[in-house]
């Protein structure tokens, strides 16, 4: 009995970590499911994370916004070339799509032309700790967003949907290290698996490349629509290097994302697909 | 100002969701070298070396739920890690001399590295965590120890101001 008390602590210790592993087991069952107390922590959280989140938005765009101020004269020259180079390729483009259009029709091939029902939402929070990259948004099952939703901002691929409350959603960011895309290079159509959290920064890797794959640094990575998740062709980066695997199996490609991931403020969801 | 157990229990739950709430929020950006600080594991352990094992195990548990409320990992992995870690470090209490500086930085040090490990360990059982040891340990194991060591003293500091108002205030009654 003595010796019961003596250890009193260390059972106590043993209790409270079989209940926790318990409490994960019962969530690793749940997966994507959101609890009922999570729904109502989380719709009670909501409204000032919205706040927060916009106020710090105001106040980072307006430092940023003094200190761009000189430069945006230099800025607007060259953004006006570049819209006169934008429209040219444009009408290029638009000359290709339509005799891809014909040509499709010519030998009975279905359309290729996707377009998406979207929604926007605005980011309201962040993931506080430094294992894991999402976000929450402020558009939830309310207003049509499922769990696997494709998220896209300016330029490309977020991420997707991985758990949804009544009002809000969070977002897994293409650079989790739990982030896994089906992926290809645009022009050299080599095939892989783009996964987040690279070990070298920030970014991303393209792996399981053969050895034979032809892909180069400044290509465009889109996701390939192996997976069933995301939609053929959206863009995800771009290739930064090129390397040879350990023992020289394979390659893999270090992909920088397309889109800023640490300034976004609003972004799409993908709702549906129009064809 | 003195204070009851309950205003100072009241204080600690407080400044851990204001932290997390912060994190998440207005200070998601500031990171150091791109990592953040676990100031919620820095009061956890800053009680626990105050105020023994007991009240490192409950705050730690409690600490390490609210961080799951806020996170998108597995619930209850920040809670299991930091729940042994706030043990761990409160059986120190009484064997150490609470007030030399390096005691917070050091103690903080150890636990912020044996807690990321649990917490690897504990989420990647789960297929939470999917680099290597050794790619977890040079992206946030060992950097978020050194950034949390070199903040401790400051929380620590917090902490034993609320223990010396708390003990005023029963000393009082």
């Amino acid at each position: 009995m003595p010796e019961l008390a003596k250890n009193r602590k260390y059972l106590i210790l043993a209790a409270a970590t079989v209940l926790l592993t318990l409490l994960m087991s019962v969530a690793a069952r749940e997966g994507s499911r959101v609890s009922q107390a999570e729904g109502v922590l989380n719709a009670a959280l909501a409204p000032v994370e919205r706040v927060a989140f916009a106020v710090t938005s105001r106040v980072q765009a307006a430092l940023r916004f003094i200190g761009e101020v000189r430069n945006l004269s230099a800025e607007n020259a060259r953004l006006k070339e570049e819209i006169a180079s934008l429209k040219a390729q444009e009408n290029v483009i638009r000359e290709i799509w339509s005799e891809n259009v014909r040509l499709r029709r010519l030998l009975n091939l279905p359309p290729v032309e996707l377009e998406f029902t979207t929604i926007g939402a605005r980011v309201i929070a962040r993931e506080p700790g430094n294992w894991y990259k999402t976000l929450t948004i402020d558009r939830g099952s309310q207003a049509g967003i499922r769990t696997d939703a494709v998220v896209l901002g300016a330029g490309g691929v977020v991420g997707r949907v991985i758990r949804v409350f009544p009002n809000t959603a969070e977002v897994l960011l293409l650079t989790d290290q739990r982030s896994a895309i089906g992926a290809m290079g645009q022009f050299s159509r080599d095939v892989g698996v783009l996964k987040g959290g690279d070990a070298s920064g920030e970014g991303c890797r393209l792996v399981y490349l053969p050895r034979t794959a032809t892909i180069r640094p400044g290509e465009v990575v889109v996701t390939s629509g192996l997976g069933g998740v995301f939609p053929k062709g959206l863009v995800l980066g771009q290739v930064v290097e090129v390397k040879s695997e350990e023992y020289g199996l394979g390659k893999f490609a270090l992909v920088e994302p397309a889109v800023d991931l640490d300034h976004l403020e609003e972004v799409l969801v993908i709702t549906g697909i129009k064809n | 100002m003195r204070l009851t157990a309950g205003k100072y229990a009241l204080i600690i739950f407080g400044s851990m969701l204001g932290v997390l709430f912060l994190q998440s929020t207005l200070l998601n950006d500031l990171t150091f070298w791109g990592i953040r600080p676990d100031l919620v594991l820095i009061l956890i352990g800053s009680i626990a070396l105050n105020r023994g094992w007991g009240e490192g195990l409950l705050w730690g548990m409690v600490g390490g739920l609210l961080e799951d409320v806020f996170s998108s990992g597995l619930f209850g992995s920040h809670a299991l890690a930091k729940t042994i870690i706030g043990f761990l470090l409160g059986l120190a209490e009484g064997q150490v001399f609470k007030e030399n500086p390096l005691l917070p930085a050091v103690a903080i040090l150890l636990g912020t590295f044996l807690e990321e490990v649990l917490f690897f360990l504990a989420a990647g059982a789960f297929g939470q965590v999917r680099w290597t040891f050794l790619t977890a340990l040079r992206q946030v194991i060992i950097p978020t120890a050194l950034i949390n060591s070199v903040i401790a003293p400051f929380v620590y500091l917090y902490v034993v101001r609320l223990g010396e108002k708390r003990a005023l205030g029963r000393r009082e009654r």
